[in-house]
Formats: C-alpha cells, sequence, structure tokens
C-alpha cells in the first residue's frame, strides 16, 4: 500500500501541470454548485430558527373569511391552560391621501400582536406584544416609506382606509414576519382592530384573511396542538399553522429560484465534468508506457489501477477544498443577488453539509469520470513493449461508453435532488445530456459530410483548419460540447425570460385592461356601471365571484392535508397547497376571449332546474387535482350543497389579466348565490387613469383596484432580478465551458508543435499558421454557438407551443451576442495558444544527438 | 561557380553554464548537382550544421550562401519562402503529420508553395516512391521504410534544387534502409540534385560525390 502511495504522488507532482488542471476543472464545476449550496442551507437555516417571528406565535389558524365565535371558541378549548391569543385581520383594500391613491394590504392588529419579534417604527422603535400601541386607541395607522412616496403624503397627514380617516402615525422600517414570498404587490399598513368597523371594509363576501394567533405555555408542543386543532376544526377554508410548518412554507418563489439555479449550476458541473473527462483520457493515453513497464515489474493491473483511484480521489479532494475556499469568498455577495426577492438578513455560511456535500460530488463525481479509464489498465498487454514500433493505445469502444452509465445515474440522482421534483429533474437530466448527444451526433455527421473535401480546398489555412476539425473530431468535439451546451443554457434562460416579458407586457391578440376590480358587492354593479361610462370608459368582464368548499369528487371526501405529511417534491407540496384551498367559484354561459376548451363539449343551455348541472375546469388546474371530463363534483356554498359534472376542460390565458377562474359553472345554476363581483377597465390614458382612481375610490371606497401596468411592472422587475441570477449561474457555466476551449486549445497548440515546426520547415510562413488555428478555433466556436443560441430558440419555442400557451418573444440580441462573442473568443483563444508555440525554432525536428 | 558555399561559419550553445563550440570558422563549397556525405561522432555538429543550412538556426559568425542568397541574414518569413522553393528535407524520424493521408503529406510543399496540380503532382511523387496505391493511408497505417518513403515523395515533391537529408535510414532496419538510401540516391541523380548527406553509415558516403567529416568543429576530406 505504501508504495502505491508513493506511485501516487509521483503520478500527482510528477504532472503538476495535468493535476492543476484537474483540480481546476473541477473546481469551477463545483463553485456555483457549493456557493448555491451553502446559500440555501442558511436561507433554510434561517427559516427554521425564525419560525416563531415569521408566524409571529407558535400556532396560528387562519381562514378566507372571518371566523366565527364557534371556531374561536372550539380553539381556545383544545389549547392547554395559560395559551395567549391575539386576531388579526388582513385585507386589501385602497387608500386615499390627498389626490392620490393605491392599493395596500391592511392588516388590522389587536393588543398582543406580535407574540414574537417585533414591528420597527422610525419614530417609536421596535413594537412587541408587551408594547403599548396608539393605533389601538387613535384611528392611526403605522405605514411603509413608499406610500409616503406614493400618496404623496408624510407623517401627520390624513390617509383615508374605506369610510374613514386615519392619521399617519410612524413609518415601519422593518416589519415582522418579513415577506419572503418577493411579490408583495401592495405595500402594508397596520391599523388597530377597534377601528376596522368603521372603515365599512368589511362586507359580506370581502377578500379578506382571519388569522388567529397562539402563543403556548412554553412546556407546550407546537406541533401536537396544531395536528390537534387541525384535526377538529374542519369548517371551510380553515388552515392550521405551526411555527414549524410555516418556516417550510415561506420562501416558496426563492426555494423555486434555487431550485433552477440548482439545475443551472449541475450544468456547469456536467461540462466541467467532460473537460475532465477528456484531459484524463489524454493524459492516460501518455502513461500507458509507463503503465505497461509498471505491469512488467510485479505490479498487478489492480495495483496499478489502485494508483490511479489514490490519484483521482487526492486530486478529487483538493478540487473540493479549492472550491470550497472560493464558495466561501463568493457566499456573501448571494444576499444582495436576492435583495429584490426578499427583506430578510440572512448571514450565509458554508455548512458541514455543504463541505460533505463538495467532497462527495467531487470525489465519487471524478472517479466516476475517470474509472472507465483506470478499468481499462486489464486491457494493457505488456506483450506489446517487445514490439518495434509499439502502438499502445486504449481500445475504446463504443459498448464501453456503457461504463458511464453509474455516473449518469448519480446525475441523474443530483438533479431529482436539485430541483425537487421527479419532473423537472429527470427532464433536466435527459434533456441536458440529451442535448450533448444529438450535439455529438449533429458534429460527427458534419465532419463525415465534409468527408475529404478540405484537403482539396486551395486556401491552405482553411483546408488546415478543416482537416485538423474533421481528422481528430475527439478533440474539437469536447470543446464543441462545451461551448453549445453552455451557450444553449445561456440562451433558454434569456429566451425565456424574453418570452414571459414578452407576454407580461402584451400578451398576444389581447389588449391589458388597465384596473382589475375585486370585492364589488353584488348590489354596486349597476352604479359602477353608471359611474364608469359617465367617465368614459365601461365596466369589463364583470365576472360573479363565490366562495365554496369542495365536498366529494365522485362521491369520494375531498379530505385536507395531514400537517404531519412532510411534501417530498414539489409536485406534491403544489398538490398538498391546492388540497388546502377553498374554491372561488364563477358562472357564465359562454367563453371569454381570453380562454378557449380544449376537451369537451361547451356549456349547454340549462332548459329545466332538474338538468344536471355543467361545470368547466382549467385544464392545469384540473391535472394537478386529478380531474377529468365526467367526474362529479360536491360543493358546499355557504351551507347548500350543489353538485356538478365537468363536461369540458378550459385552457386559460392568465397573463390577459381579465376575470378568470379555475371552476367555472354554466348560467343559470349559482346566479342566486352570495356573491362579490371582479371586473377590469379597460385601457385608457395615464392621466385619466389615475384622476378615474381617485374618483372609484371616493365613490367605493370598499372596492379593490389593482393597477395593472403598474403589477406588470412589478413581476417584470422579479423576472428580471431572477433572470439575472440565472444568468449570472448560467455564464458560469459558460466559463467553465470557455476554460475547456482555452485549455483543449493550448493543450493542441502543444501537441501539434512537430506538426507546426515542419510546416514551418517546408516553407509556411507564420501567418498561415496562425490563420490556420484561428480559423480552427473560430470556426469551431460559430458553429458550436449557432448551433447552442439555435437550439436554445427552438427549444423555447416548442416549449412555449406546447407546454406555456405559446408564450414566445424572440430575443436576437442575446443569440447574436454570443455567437458573436464566443467566435471572437475562440479566435483569441487560439491566438494566445499558439503564440508561444510558433515562435519556438524549428530546428528540434532534427535529430537531437548533435 | 558554388551552389552552396559556408564561408568562416561558427556556432557555440550555452550548455549547463558552459559554451560549447560546436562549429569553428567552418568553410564548405558545393557545386550543383554535388552529393556530399558529411560524418562525425555523436556531438561532433552534424546537425548543427544541417539546421543552419537548412535556414532554422543562424551562425554566430560567417556567411552562408545558396543559389547564390546570403541566409543568414532573412528573416523568419523570407526564409521560410526560400526554404518551400529551393530546399527539400529528409529527416531521421520520418516526421509525417498523422492526420494526414500519405497524398496530403505529399501535398503539403505544393500547397505551401501555391503550385498548381497539387493532387496529381503529389500522387506522381507517390509513383516515383512506389506508394501511389497507399495514398489514402495515414502514417500510422504504413511500415517505417514506407513512411520515409513518403517523407522522401514530399521532399521531392516541389524538385527543389537541394536536398537535405538528416539520417534517413537511421530509423530503419538494414534492409530497408538501404533500399530507401537505393531509391534516394537514384533520384537524385535523375533530378540532378544537389545533396547533403548527414549520416553514421560510412558505406552511404561512399555512395556521395565527396566524403566529409567534422572533427573539432570544421570540416575535413575524407572518412
Amino acid at each position: 500500500m505504501f508504495l502505491l502511495l508513493q506511485l501516487a504522488k509521483q503520478e500527482i507532482f510528477g504532472h503538476k501541470k495535468f493535476s492543476i488542471f484537474f483540480i481546476l476543472n473541477v473546481s469551477l464545476g463545483l463553485i456555483g454548485f457549493i456557493s448555491l449550496d451553502g446559500f440555501k442551507n442558511s436561507f433554510q437555516s434561517h427559516l427554521k430558527e425564525n419560525s416563531k417571528e415569521l408566524l409571529t406565535a407558535d400556532i396560528s389558524v387562519s381562514a378566507r373569511r372571518m371566523l366565527n365565535s364557534d371556531e374561536k371558541e372550539k380553539s381556545y378549548k383544545l389549547l392547554p391552560p395559560g395559551t395567549q391569543t391575539t386576531g388579526v385581520v388582513s385585507l386589501y383594500s385602497m387608500v386615499a391621501g390627498k389626490d392620490l391613491s393605491r392599493l395596500v394590504n391592511i392588516k388590522v392588529i389587536d393588543k398582543l400582536f406580535p407574540f414574537y419579534g417585533a414591528i420597527s417604527l422610525k419614530q417609536a422603535g421596535p413594537i412587541s406584544s408587551e408594547s403599548e400601541k396608539t393605533i389601538l386607541n387613535k384611528p392611526q395607522v403605522w405605514v411603509y416609506q413608499e406610500i409616503l412616496d406614493q400618496l404623496n403624503v408624510k407623517v401627520g397627514d390624513q390617509l383615508k382606509v374605506g369610510n374613514q380617516d386615519f392619521e399617519i402615525a410612524d413609518v415601519i422600517v422593518d416589519d415582522v414576519a418579513v415577506n419572503f414570498s418577493g411579490v408583495s404587490f401592495a405595500p402594508k399598513i397596520y391599523l388597530g382592530l377597534p377601528f376596522i368597523e368603521q372603515t365599512g371594509l368589511i362586507q359580506k363576501g370581502s377578500t379578506l384573511w382571519n388569522t388567529l394567533y397562539f402563543k403556548l405555555p412554553p412546556s407546550a408542543s407546537a406541533e401536537t396542538y396544531a395536528d390537534l386543532l387541525n384535526n377538529e376544526l374542519d369548517a371551510p377554508g380553515i388552515r392550521v399553522n405551526s411555527h414549524e410548518n410555516k418556516g417550510q412554507n415561506t420562501g416558496r418563489l426563492i426555494s423555486y429560484l434555487m431550485d433552477y439555479l440548482g439545475l443551472v449550476a449541475l450544468a456547469g458541473f456536467f461540462l466541467a465534468a467532460l473537460g475532465v473527462a477528456y484531459f484524463y483520457f489524454s493524459y492516460f493515453a501518455k502513461r500507458l508506457k509507463d503503465l505497461t513497464i509498471l505491469l512488467t515489474l510485479g505490479l498487478s493491473p489492480a495495483q496499478v489501477a489502485g494508483i490511479f483511484i489514490l490519484q483521482v480521489v487526492f486530486l478529487g479532494v483538493c478540487a473540493a477544498s479549492f472550491s470550497l475556499l472560493i464558495a466561501y469568498a463568493l457566499i456573501p455577495f448571494f444576499p444582495g443577488l436576492f435583495a429584490t426577492l426578499f427583506d430578510a438578513q440572512i448571514a450565509p455560511s458554508i455548512s458541514f453539509h455543504t463541505v460533505l456535500v463538495s467532497f462527495l460530488m467531487s470525489i465519487i463525481g471524478t472517479l466516476l469520470i475517470c474509472y472507465p479509464l483506470i478499468r481499462k489498465i486489464h486491457t494493457l498487454k505488456p506483450a506489446t513493449l517487445f514490439q518495434e514500433h509499439a502502438n499502445l493505445s486504449i481500445p475504446f469502444s463504443p459498448a464501453d461508453f456503457i461504463s458511464f452509465i453509474p455516473a449518469f445515474i448519480c446525475y441523474w440522482g443530483l438533479a431529482i435532488w436539485q430541483a425537487n421534483s421527479w419532473i423537472v429533474g429527470s427532464s433536466f437530466a435527459f434533456g441536458f445530456v440529451g442535448a450533448g448527444l444529438v450535439f455529438t451526433l449533429l458534429y460527427l455527421g458534419l465532419v463525415k459530410l465534409i468527408g475529404n473535401q478540405p484537403s482539396r480546398i486551395k486556401n491552405l489555412s482553411t483546408s488546415m483548419a478543416l482537416l485538423y476539425l474533421t481528422r481528430k473530431p475527439f478533440h474539437s468535439l469536447v470543446a464543441f460540447l462545451a461551448i453549445s451546451l453552455g451557450v444553449m443554457l445561456l440562451n433558454i434562460v434569456n429566451q425565456t425570460k424574453e418570452s414571459l416579458q414578452g407576454e407580461l407586457e402584451s400578451p398576444e391578440s389581447i389588449e391589458l385592461p388597465s384596473f382589475f376590480m375585486f370585492d364589488i358587492q353584488d348590489d354596486q354593479v349597476a352604479p359602477l356601471t353608471d359611474f364608469l361610462s359617465s367617465h368614459g370608459s365601461t365596466l369589463a368582464s364583470p365576472s360573479p365571484l363565490i366562495r365554496a368548499r369542495l365536498e366529494t369528487v365522485n362521491g369520494k371526501p375531498y379530505t385536507k392535508p395531514d400537517l404531519n405529511d412532510q411534501p417530498m417534491t414539489r409536485e406534491e407540496e403544489q398538490e398538498q397547497r391546492m388540497k388546502n384551498r377553498g374554491f372561488n367559484l364563477s358562472y357564465r354561459q359562454d367563453l371569454s376571449s381570453s380562454e378557449s376548451i380544449i376537451k369537451g363539449k361547451p356549456f349547454e343551455k340549462r332548459a329545466s332546474f332538474d338538468d344536471p348541472v355543467q361545470i368547466s375546469v382549467e385544464v392545469r388546474f384540473a391535472e394537478r387535482l386529478g380531474l377529468k371530463i365526467g367526474d362529479t363534483l360536491n360543493f358546499d356554498i355557504q351551507g347548500v350543497e350543489v353538485e356538478g359534472t365537468i363536461v369540458n376542460l378550459r385552457k386559460v390565458k392568465w397573463s390577459s389579466f381579465q376575470p378568470n377562474f379555475f371552476v367555472q359553472f354554466q348560467d343559470g345554476v349559482l346566479n342566486e348565490a352570495p356573491k362579490t363581483w371582479v371586473a377590469s377597465v379597460p385601457q385608457i390614458n395615464d392621466k385619466d387613469l389615475k384622476q378615474l382612481q381617485v374618483d372609484l375610490v371616493k365613490s367605493f371606497p370598499n372596492i379593490s383596484i389593482i393597477d395593472v401596468a403598474r403589477l406588470v411592472e412589478k413581476i417584470i422587475a422579479i423576472t428580471e432580478r431572477m433572470g439575472l441570477i440565472l444568468n449570472l449561474m448560467a455564464l458560469l457555466s459558460l466559463i467553465i465551458g470557455i476554460t475547456i476551449l482555452f485549455s483543449i486549445c493550448h493543450y493542441q497548440g502543444k501537441l501539434r508543435q512537430w506538426d507546426l515546426n515542419l510546416l514551418k520547415i517546408l516553407g509556411s510562413s507564420f501567418w498561415l499558421l496562425r490563420r490556420s488555428f484561428y480559423l480552427e478555433f473560430g470556426l469551431l466556436c460559430l458553429i458550436a454557438s449557432t448551433l447552442g443560441a439555435l437550439s436554445a430558440i427552438l427549444l423555447t419555442y416548442l416549449l412555449a407551443r406546447n407546454v406555456f400557451d405559446n408564450i414566445f418573444t424572440l430575443n436576437t440580441a442575446v443569440p447574436a451576442l454570443s455567437v458573436l462573442g464566443l467566435t471572437l473568443i475562440g479566435i483569441l483563444t487560439a491566438h494566445l495558444s499558439i503564440s508561444g508555440v510558433i515562435s519556438k525554432p524549428s530546428i528540434s525536428l532534427l535529430s537531437k544527438e548533435d | 561557380m558554388n551552389f552552396l558555399s559556408l564561408q568562416q561559419v561558427s556556432k557555440s550553445y550555452r550548455q549547463a553554464g558552459q559554451t560549447i563550440q560546436v562549429l569553428t570558422d567552418l568553410n564548405l563549397d558545393v557545386k550543383k548537382a554535388e552529393t556530399i556525405a558529411i560524418l562525425g561522432q555523436s556531438g561532433s555538429g552534424k546537425s548543427t550544421l544541417l539546421s543552419l543550412l537548412a535556414g532554422l538556426d543562424k551562425p554566430e559568425k560567417g556567411q552562408i550562401t545558396i543559389n547564390q542568397q546570403a541566409i543568414q541574414n532573412m528573416d523568419e518569413g523570407a526564409l521560410s519562402k526560400f526554404r518551400g522553393k529551393i530546399m527539400g528535407i529528409v529527416f531521421q524520424h520520418f516526421h509525417l503529420m498523422k492526420h494526414l493521408t500519405a497524398w496530403e503529406n505529399v501535398a503539403l510543399p505544393l500547397r505551401i508553395g501555391s503550385h498548381d496540380q497539387v493532387e496529381e503532382r503529389a500522387i506522381e511523387a507517390l509513383k516515383m516512391v512506389s506508394l501511389d496505391h497507399r495514398k489514402g493511408h495515414y502514417p500510422y497505417q504504413l511500415s517505417g521504410g514506407e513512411q520515409q518513403r513518403v517523407a522522401i515523395a514530399r521532399a521531392f515533391v516541389t524538385k527543389p534544387a537541394l536536398i537535405l537529408a538528416d539520417e534517413p535510414s537511421g530509423n530503419l532496419d538494414q534492409e530497408t534502409g538501404s533500399q530507401v538510401m537505393d531509391m534516394l540516391f537514384d533520384m537524385i541523380k535523375e533530378q540532378g540534385m544537389t545533396m547533403i548527406l548527414v549520416t553514421h553509415n560510412p558505406s552511404l558516403a561512399e555512395q556521395c560525390n565527396r566524403k566529409l567529416s567534422l572533427r573539432s568543429g570544421k570540416l575535413v576530406e575524407g572518412l
């Protein structure tokens, strides 16, 4: 063993350049992944450690309506003595300053809120459970600076909330339960519970959330009591949270983003693995003679393999250590990158988990890549050494590629782990590796097509460049794959972002409305229509909204999920979230302009009261809940049971911002049910828009209005930031690709030293040789980046056509820039690689003895 | 009129902190179509002399004139062009490009010199060394002797005035070596070329018009 260690040491230190490249390449592949894992763990630890502050209590019971006294009493009775309680109402409404108004999220709080954490105010400082709260005694509000800025008001000014005027008492500096969702479209304001009645905002059917917060005695287990409450409170739409599961559910947007970032980082790891495989193959081929000599000296093939396994393990450990060091330096920048997506102060660090993951990935990953070659030692024939002009080589047949299957399986597992989804992870692993295989076949096909033509091309530089590309396809293929896959990744990110933003800004064939309105009371529809007509506008697509609870599907009870059932994948998580939801139903006989039936038949006219009730379900919603045409759904609509059968599945263009619903009934069934209305106001010019909003708030203070343009702006800002983060990670992959290209180019330059010398001796000018190199690598990068960019466009187009409702906007800048940039990088790389080699004297070609 | 002339050429190297004088005030005159064998012990400076003649290295002192042109003052570009036009070089280790077929290797000097009918002439040259039937083979598919014949065809294909041959049979077995050398001499004679042959082998030297030995940095007549 000692001998093997010594020989392994000689392999490592005797081939320093190779060792350094190996470590550098693996490290580059790991850096993105490790930094992200470190940040992800820090983020999750933060959520876990601050779960009580996030919920502001040990347990919460909430509903999308006011909880009734029976439900409250039941909760109090189930909880242990000494439990403290406070109630909060959260709703969206318009607030108005002197001459401006906007939608806000109103938090109506009571004396003990928050049990954990504090609301920091600019003047009054931190407000905790014990603090005196002036907003409970006077008609005052605490607001965010954003509201002061947008409504052009200051502390001490009046703010109209519903029917009541409130004085702005203070400005919120830091809030409890920071918003990790990132999508806070309406800034928060706090007002006291005693004053909500006077606002007149809480009406039948109003969109609100009523939450009871509980602080348990220190000895009581939040989880146990949350389970108890969850089992006992089975009224419509009630949701129970303990601080533990609140922590897990928070930060969904960030978690999804990190899933995809993880996949992009994995793409970089794949490219690095590709580079490692190439250089290990080249290195190994050079070592064959020495290996064969070792076999003749008495070492067994297993012992020789052991030397190389030890070498790879050592290099893997070095690579993991190096990438951990770099990640340690990079990770403090992550919170800044995510800044607009959440407000929490996270101090990211590298955890033991991350260290373990990086060592495992580095060692196992490199072993899985290199072992298919190491195992070939068994095929070496020492007798070859006796042969004149012995040509030692590793016979690597297509069948040998099977030995890379364990590496692929591990990669697949990593993708599923990163994506937290079988479907997404598998699609990525097979898609990315599949793209690599398709690119390989295309490249080899192109090489075959070119065939022997290059030797007949008149221009010698072009001819030489093509001859090297086509006669040594293995070398050029690796660089080709590294570049094409890197460019494809970068373009997919940008193409998707462009399509998404394009769709948000101007959805195909639909004009975005100016306002989206909700909480319109039944008796306000007519006056609102008149009001808008008198202001030169119209009330578009008024749609009834009826709250309901799904009781049974095909006669089987539709149960609410157990709090202890932790979802394993994003799909399970989504399904659980769907199950938690009460339903917003609507009815209309005909389809709106933003929907279309993709399966089933349109609603029939309802002839009599006894006719079976027909239901239409949005297609993705149906997929998530496992619903299909013919299924019978039974709803509880405020105490009345209504049963219907699904007759069609609809596709809805949600980006139209028109009122649309997951579940719709045919006309004539729910018309008499208690309801509110949602509607939109078509496009009007910006100046009239502001005035109309102010007038609307004055005349209909309870109606909530979403300024669609502002909402779109906010979503675009978020997609922009997410795009930036994804782009950075994709760029890291491209940098890995360029590093591989540079290394291959440099290595090729050295390998061709003899060829270059010979050509010089035969009379080639330096410029001819340079031009040939520039052409070779410039052409390689041009073809690779064009293929990568075109594949990205094709992929995003196909995805848009088949999955994302035809959302596709062509981004020409990124493909053009990546093709041009990479071609130039290819030429520059060739220049840097060849300069040193070409200037060396050709004399070495003559026999060295003299 | 001399075709090739070296006057007072000196060359030294620095090795391990010491200056090794390889050639000292060396003189040589070669007439057109003359064949010269240069012999000498290992380290005597045979290959250094050849590299100076090929313009691959520059003398510290003296003048080298080939075909009435002083080459020691030419820049790299001019030297490359000159070499491509005037010289053909045969190496001990063949130095064929591995990724090119036999005819493509032979065609290289023609293509570098922008000649016409490249493929036809390359195949014609291969015919001269009886390897036209192997024109599509890569070097690794050829034996050592065959590789050297391809290298000879490459050296002859542009019909250069001067052939520099560096131990052409040094890497071949005796029988193959003598076959290759017979072929080389026949071609030289047939085409009236000048040849400088560096060799260890006295019997090869015997086939040349003149035999020179490198001793103490100077050329002396005879073996």
